[in-house]
């Protein structure tokens, strides 16, 4: 063979090769499938209105990891049950996440159930700064300026809500706003300046009056402005802000108290912010749903044989007995109340929890069997969060579990009630009893209905045979600070008991240990006989004490890990 | 392995021509060469020896020759068999019979484009015999490796169709470690490798290091396996007959290890609620009652309720009722004996210029799981042409379809974890008698009672999910055309397909016998295709020079495309089971509950490589590769890396000084030096990807409770959008191996050291959860470094005891250390991404830990100190949760606390090294093989203690821990005590195992003569797997699989070693025939 040849063969066949892989660079070039981009959104109103709905949408806290985010569920219910007001339920060792321990005070900065609710309320954030940057892009395009300012005014504030759930939690949380690029930013400053300063940069965007129920406006705005300032101490500031709220004439208790937990009747006069639940919507998983509250749903032998989770404690119905007048008993433990005509108590206990031989909504009596085990879990259901039966229910594991519920964030009642304590604080006690007058007089006007009745019937309805129902106004004035105090404190339990208000408020309110020590104390006495056996509540045995460092939850470890040593773990953890 | 004649022929062809180039005059010798059954061979080579005169044999397998004279001698060589040597004695016609040569079967090596003698290569390369691997009865040819050759292991499940897991010496990356395979050229990631019939598999060759595999470049980091499949020859038209029939069981059940007695299930029970100061339950009060479940309200035995039970209101979802069971043996209710068919037949043959292969196949295999299977029936078509002196075109062809039905999840969920949640007083059955339309009761007892747990019926999951089937229809493919331009230069194209179309079914049942009973009748199903192509361009050149230097170049271009696209439904609530409705049609259930989505991708890579050989007298040799390899899953600036890889080696038996001595027959020192790459990560990492779901985005605004507003998050965040820069993975291998054949080539040992140091490791570590949930599904990073040393040894040796017995013994050994050596970022240790777990203070996300200076997937939890005995020993250390007779833990940080500053290493998953031995002894017509694996040294996390031992969800538990609780170090029986289940060392077991892998008998049958003409081979086998195991581990099977389990079956290495209760291995016995025709 010559050399030519082989030459041209190499030539020739170098060629071919070349022509035949054909291919240049451009071949690598893959447009994304299934996705869009940001410039796309950000290229129209919609687009960026789009981001806010999901931002909005994370009231729900739902986060799109394996497994069940209960931990970031929107009443904080898991955190809750650190509380006198409920135990934690189910099973011992049904404890994902490490919820029953958070209920004993086995507290360890491992628990992924403050993981998650790290991640869902961060994910708030960074949804919400998304949009802030889409709706900068937009404007920059020659968007609508008035949109634009809306739209970012509702989104600064709800990233000072999700800012202010950590805050609640941990108190010693980052904050990040849309600006930021490094997300391992420290936690040693104080963040609520930064929400107000949020906040009132919402209020001067937002419109007095909401387009959709879901939405925010400038009295919500102010109304979640008192809360943050009421939890800093501030109590003139959030006095202010929650006048604002009252004086617009926007809201209203509604007649009856059942109506805030009865899904036909939940966005009315006295909704001021709800996650706005959905079933059936077009999601097979039922995720917009009151998705993660439904481990508070009643156990086998219920009409949901769910999960049995959240039982509302003995102390807790204790405390709706009321005297001869109507009003609360300050030793509420005294006497402890059970399923009889012979005991007077507030009306509100049957639609706060579940108790045998009472009916539950529309579903029938209540029964010992829809408890998993009265050893850790007492004798009551949870009651606030379940649907009647005609409600549209969503897919879950069990019947009944899923229904679109919304969750109350922020009432009317909660509204007057933390003016309430602002007045009492102020010095306004009149004022004061005013405001818990309001509320008491409310609670007044409906009862839970017989089994074969309406849900709701008058207080002192003739087929109530399970209890004497009473409740009244404080008839007379108000004169000692530290008493009105007691008593806004002792209404607020009363009112929105089960609704995750409780762990927080005896945190600020600095009544931790003595609160949950005296209610173990008595708690872990309580016996119940159950299928003819004495049962004792005596996991409550194991609870380790109540200390100074409760008064926050640890950081996640896993994230003071990821933060390259900028998260510094709350002490005592 | 005989008819690798063409392939050789293509080699051999070159050679000869090279050496024919020069011809001396002298007398002609002409004759046939056949094979030992008389089939003739071309390209056989024809030396005159001493002299440099050579030939081949043509497609007849004639040959034409001249010698110099009446006494010269003709040397036959052909891979494979004998070199043969014939004195011509002054014969014009001489014809040879050649015979096979068992020890060099092996020697020719499918390496990348090229076939080579493996003499010649100097890298490290496993070649499997894959006649040792046919009678295993397994559904991938992929599980038959374990053990079998140095460095690679193996891990799978005993479910039928279940994935493979094939590591190639350890593990080396956080992402993907599956080595690539080459099927007839077409390039293939699946864990699964069910669409090939193992019987179709002519060659097996395992790649171990860059030099051989980093022709392939990307994705050969994890080393590469080549298969061939079987081609015709020429001659006479053969069919071949493989027929199994085997009966499996499981190596171990649940019920060697649980409680299945009822008394001591309550006995049990009182402890464990005793020991907590808690009441009874209900049902262990009175001792066991007669009803373990009535409605409304659970009854004991002896109160006037039970008495009064009137089974005639029984309703099986309104009422149901049952009779508490004396002790359910629920292993045994969900197993049985399992039968597996394998057949396969085959027909091929040819002509001079055409040549054919055409087998098919059918695996029918049971699970031991009861209503669990798995089939597959495939055909497959390969031929090769030649046209003219100068063309070559080929083909191969493989349909394949398989169905696995009721395949169980892995997972707490699973039916398999269901056995050890469930107790023994439940009934398999409630009170009900009715039968479904074939004839299966199928009204259930379940866990209904309080204080029960929350499984669910095992034995109804998977009688419920008996229908629930996922088919694949398969089809690969390629074809090639061969062209020789120039002698030694020739041009290949080769394209080469892949097409996948799957269908699953699932319908969910109403389960009104669980405590949380799912109450409504759902549907999905899913559809979706992928495809692949391949399309190679390969110039080759072959040239030999004085004799004496062999130079062969190597250079091609190379582009592949993969897409798929797939869709899922649902609709739930269907008002009846029947599966002729299982349609998602809006009319047989809620039309409001209907839900579909699709979604699809495509990925590319773009290749050009190039190669030379060289090799001077046969005693030095060299090679040098590149490969520069471009992927769309890089952004543009960063799509593109290059592989070198270098390779030396002597033989320095072939020296001079060797000459002389007689030990060894071959002595060949190797070492080399590649690159290789990893680019298997998710497609479009690098961009923001904006999307949403009704679930993850949508909200209803409005407050219509109905409906959800549309909204869009960001799902994926781009590795652009955070300022990284992702590039591919690349792994840096340095190996020397040594061949040594010696004693007459009695004894061969082939060993080799390494070092893989593997860069940029691709990685999607969590972001601070500051990013929001976002972080869990970050981009893929390059996160860590990290190191594997170790050493693969392969010993045979072949003897005989007299002239009938003949024996072998084969041993591998391999050892690797894994060692991460940095993690990028912001700290010095990452878990692998979430998913769900039960223990409180780790999940096992956090138990298995990638941290500097540890192995891969280490254990991380607290240390043990003993046991608190009293109340006095509690207050001594602030351990949230301890209770006296639980676990004390060990204070690492002496702060007076248990807390996360506590945590240590604790345990790995790595194997100090394991082994594999094969033995193998004839007898005249009677063979023997029996083959031993093992691993020694690993640890494995026993998470399934969390329920046998701490009892999960009232679970049952283990009948030994039942025993010794309370006793030693064994903590105590205590529904309150929260913290001995935390992760600790207690969960860690020694996971050494031996096992008899294979044990089999075989007999040739003798046929007489005048059979030659219908049958020419008979064989008749009976084989054991898995016949036994000697193992301290307290689980199922300490051979544990890390392919596909976990609930969204996403777990793999980074979860090696942990035990979550995985399907465990099968004990098969088989009965096999063979036959030649």
């Amino acid at each position: 063979m010559k050399l030519k040849s082989l030459i041209i063969s190499f030539s020739v066949a170098s060629t071919v090769l070349l022509l035949v892989g054909g291919c240049g660079k451009d071949f690598l070039d893959t447009p994304v499938q299934n996705a869009i981009s940001s410039d796309i959104l950000a290229s129209s109103q919609s687009g960026v209105e789009a981001s806010l709905i999901s931002t909005y949408k994370m009231l729900n806290g739902f986060t799109n990891t394996v497994g069940n985010t209960w931990g970031s569920a929107p009443s904080n219910y898991i955190f809750n049950s650190a509380s006198d007001d409920v135990h934690k339920g189910s099973e011992p060792s049904d404890n994902p996440d490490g919820y029953y321990e958070i209920a004993l005070y086995q507290w360890s900065a491992g628990f992924l159930a403050f993981t998650h609710k790290f991640q869902a309320v961060y994910e708030g954030v960074r949804r919400a700064n998304n949009t802030i940057q889409l709706a900068n892009l937009y404007a920059e395009r020659g968007g609508d300026a008035n949109e634009v300012a809306r739209i970012i005014a509702e989104a600064k504030f709800l990233r000072a809500w999700y800012h202010f759930e950590a805050y609640k939690m941990w108190k010693n949380v980052p904050y990040y706003d849309e600006t930021d690029v490094d997300f391992t930013k420290p936690n040693n400053e104080d963040i609520i300046p930064k929400l107000i300063a949020d906040l009132e940069s919402a209020i001067s965007g937002l419109p007095d009056n909401r387009s959709q129920i879901g939405r925010v406006d400038k009295t919500v705005a102010q109304a979640l402005l008192g809360k943050i300032k009421l939890y800093a101490g501030d109590f003139t500031g959030a006095k202010t802000a929650f006048d604002v709220v009252v004086d617009s004439q926007k809201y209203k208790l509604v007649d009856c108290y059942q109506d805030n937990f009865t899904i036909a009747t939940e966005n009315n006069s006295e909704t001021v912010f709800a996650f706005q639940a959905s079933v059936n919507d077009g999601d097979g998983n039922g995720t917009n749903s009151n998705f993660l509250e439904r481990l508070a749903a009643p156990h086998t032998g219920s009409h949901s044989s769910c999960c049995g989770f959240n039982n509302p404690t003995q102390d807790l119905a204790n405390s709706y007995r009321v005297d001869a007048n109507g009003l609360p008993v300050d030793d509420w433990n005294a006497t402890r109340v059970t399923v009889t005509q012979a005991i007077t108590v507030d009306p509100r206990i049957d639609w706060t929890m579940g108790r045998t031989g009472v009916p539950y909504l529309d579903w029938g009596l209540h029964s010992d069997g829809w408890i998993r085990g009265a050893g850790w879990a007492g004798m009551y259901s949870p009651k606030k969060n379940m649907k009647l039966v005609t409600d549209p229910e969503g897919p879950g594991w069990t019947t009944g579990q899923l229904h679109a519920k919304n969750v109350q964030l922020i009432r009317y009642a909660d509204v007057l009630l933390m003016l309430a304590e602002c007045e009492v604080e102020v010095g306004s006690l009149e004022r004061a009893r005013e405001l818990v007058n309001l509320v008491r007089e409310r609670a007044a006007n409906c009862a839970q209905g017989p089994v074969d009745g309406p849900l709701t019937v008058p207080i002192d309805h003739a087929s109530i045979t399970w209890a004497t129902y009473d409740v009244q106004p404080w008839p007379d004035p108000w004169t000692d600070k530290d008493l009105s105090r007691e008593r806004v404190r002792r209404e607020r339990r009363l009112e929105l008991a089960t609704e995750g208000h409780r762990i927080f408020d005896l945190r600020r309110w600095g009544i931790l240990e003595e609160t949950v020590e005296n209610y173990r104390a008595y708690e872990s006495t309580v016996i119940n006989n159950v299928g003819g056996q004495d049962v004792r509540i005596a996991d409550l045995d194991a609870a380790e004490d109540v200390q100074p460092r409760h008064y926050v939850f640890p950081l996640p470890s896993t994230e003071v890990a990821l933060s390259n040593g900028n998260l510094k773990q709350n002490d005592g953890f | 392995m005989k008819d690798l004649y063409l392939r050789c022929a293509l080699a051999s062809l070159l050679w000869t021509m090279c050496v024919a180039a020069a011809l001396a005059q002298g007398a002609s010798v002409a004759g046939t060469v056949t094979d030992e059954s008389g089939v003739t061979m071309p390209g056989v080579n024809v030396l005159v020896k001493g002299t440099g005169t050579g030939t081949a044999t043509d497609a007849n397998g004639r040959y034409q020759i001249n010698v110099p004279d009446d006494a010269a001698v003709l040397v036959f060589t052909f891979v494979g068999y004998a070199t043969t040597e014939v004195a011509v004695n002054g014969r014009s016609v001489v014809d040879v019979q050649l015979v096979p040569d068992v020890q060099t079967l092996t020697e020719l090596v499918v390496t990348g484009y090229q076939v080579q003698r493996k003499a010649d290569i100097s890298g490290a390369v496993a070649v499997v015999d894959t006649e040792e691997l046919q009678t295993l009865v397994t559904s991938s040819f992929a599980q038959k490796l374990h053990g079998r050759a140095p460095g690679v292991t193996v891990s799978t499940s005993g479910s039928p169709g279940d994935a493979t897991n094939v590591r190639i010496r350890g593990i080396s990356s956080f992402g993907n470690n599956d080595p690539l395979y080459i099927i007839d050229g077409i390039p293939i990631q699946d864990k699964g490798n069910l669409n090939l019939n193992p019987n179709d598999i002519e060659t097996l060759q395992v790649l171990k290091d860059p030099s051989t595999a980093s022709i392939y470049g990307s994705r050969a980091s994890n080393g590469v396996i080549v298969i061939t499949t079987k081609q015709g020859k020429p001659g006479k038209t053969k069919l071949t007959f493989n027929g199994s029939y085997s009966l499996a069981n499981s190596v171990k059940g649940w019920d060697d290890i649980l409680i299945t007695d009822a008394d001591e299930y309550l006995d049990m029970t009182e402890q464990f609620f005793g020991n907590g100061n808690q009441a009874l339950p209900n049902y262990a009060v009175n001792g066991l009652p007669k009803y373990i479940y009535v409605n409304p309200t659970f009854t004991d035995g002896t109160n006037t309720v039970a008495n009064t039970v009137d089974e005639s209101t029984y309703d099986r979802y309104s009422n149901p009722i049952m009779l508490t069971s004396p002790g359910t043996n629920w292993w045994d209710e969900i197993t049985r004996t399992a039968k597996i068919e394998d057949y396969y037949i085959n027909l091929s043959g040819g002509s001079e210029n055409a040549i054919f292969s055409v087998g098919a196949g059918t695996l029918i295999q049971e699970g031991v799981l009861k209503f669990n299977g798995f089939k597959r029936y495939n055909i497959r078509a390969n031929s090769q042409y030649k046209i003219g002196s100068r063309l070559r075109i080929g083909q191969t062809l493989n349909f394949a379809r398989r169905s696995i039905v009721n395949s169980p999840a892995q997972s707490e969920q699973g039916v398999l974890s269901q056995v050890y949640k469930i107790a023994p007083i439940i009934p398999v059955y409630d009170i009900g008698t009715s039968v479904d339309e074939d004839g299966y009761r199928d009204s259930f007892g379940g866990s209904k009672t309080a204080n029960t747990g929350n499984a669910a019926n095992p034995y109804a999951m998977l009688f419920r999910g008996r229908r629930n089937v996922n088919i694949t229809n398969n089809l690969m493919g390629s074809a090639y055309a061969e062209f020789d331009l120039i002698t030694g230069l020739t041009f290949k194209t080769d394209f080469k397909f892949e097409l996948n179309s799957f269908n699953g079914k699932n319908f969910s049942y109403r389960t009104p016998e669980n405590q949380e009973n799912q109450g409504a009748q759902n549907f999905s199903e899913n559809w979706g295709n992928s495809s692949l192509w391949t399309w190679s361009n390969t110039l080759a050149y072959n040239k030999r020079i004085a004799d004496s230097h062999n130079i062969s170049v190597l250079a091609g271009y190379e582009a592949l495309r993969g897409e798929f696209r797939n869709i899922n439904g649902s609709l739930n609530n269907y008002f009846t089971t029947s599966p002729d409705i299982w349609y998602i049609n809006s009319a047989f259930g809620a039309a409001d509950t209907r839900q579909v989505s699709s979604n699809g991708g495509e990925n590319k890579l773009l290749s050009m490589f190039g190669k030379v050989d060289y090799s001077f007298m046969d005693k030095y040799y060299f090679s040098a590769t590149v490969r520069r390899d471009g992927s769309s899953r890089f952004s543009p600036e960063n799509r593109f890396a290059v592989f070198p890889a270098f390779a030396v080696s002597w033989r320095i038996s072939g020296e001079s000084f060797m000459a002389s001595q007689s030990l060894f027959s071959d002595l060949k020192l190797r070492a080399s030096w590649g690159k290789t790459g990893n680019e298997n990560i998710r497609n479009y990492n690098y961009a923001d990807r904006w999307g949403g779901t009704v679930g993850s985005a949508f909200y209803a605004i409005d407050g219509s409770n109905g409906s959800a507003t549309t909204g869009y998050h960001l799902t994926n965040v781009g590795t652009e959008t955070l300022g990284l820069e992702t590039k591919w993975e690349e792994a840096t291998t340095v190996n020397v191996g040594l061949d040594i054949s010696m004693l007459n080539d009695r004894l061969d040992i082939v060993l080799d050291v390494y070092e893989r140091k593997t860069e940029d490791l691709l990685y999607n570590a969590a972001l601070p959860g500051t990013f929001g949930y976002l972080a869990p599904n970050a981009p893929f990073r390059n996160t860590a470094s990290m190191t594997n040393k170790g050493f693969d040894l392969g010993i045979t040796y072949r003897g005989s005891f007299a002239s009938d017995w003949q024996y072998s013994v084969g041993l591998n050994v391999s050892r690797y250390k894994n060692t991460i050596d940095r993690v990028d970022g912001i700290t010095d240790f990452f878990y692998p991404n979430p998913t769900q777990g039960r223990i409180d203070n780790r999940l096992p996300t956090e138990i298995n830990i990638n941290q500097v200076g540890y192995s891969i997937s280490s254990f991380r939890g607290y240390r043990v100190d003993g046991i608190y005995r009293t109340e006095g020993e509690l207050d001594e250390l602030d351990q949230p949760g301890a209770q006296v007779g639980g676990l004390r833990f060990k204070d690492l940080n002496n702060d007076g606390a248990i807390n996360d500053a506590d945590l240590d290493i604790i345990g790995s998953p790595h194997p100090d090294f394991t082994y594999g031995l094969n033995i193998g002894l004839s007898y005249k017509n009677f063979d023997f093989s029996a083959f031993i694996f093992g691993s020694q040294g690993n640890e494995i996390f026993n998470y399934v203690k969390l329920f046998t031992h701490f009892r999960q969800f009232f679970s049952n538990v283990s009948r030994d821990y039942y025993l010794k609780n309370g006793t030693g170090n064994e903590p105590r029986l205590n529904i309150l005590d929260t913290s001995s289940r935390q992760a600790s060392e207690y969960y860690v077991e020694d996971g050494s195992y031996l096992r008899l892998g294979q044990v089999q008998l075989g007999y040739n049958v003798p046929l007489p003569s005048s059979w030659s003409n219908v049958v020419s081979k008979l064989k008749v086998y009976v084989q054991g797997q898995n016949l036994f195991t000697i193992t301290d581990y307290s689980g199922l099977d300490p051979v544990l699989s890390n392919a596909n389990i976990g609930d969204g079956r996403n777990l793999n290495d980074i979860w090696t070693g942990f035990d979550i209760g995985q399907y465990p291995s099968n004990k098969i016995v088989t009965f096999g025939i063979s036959a030649e025709f």
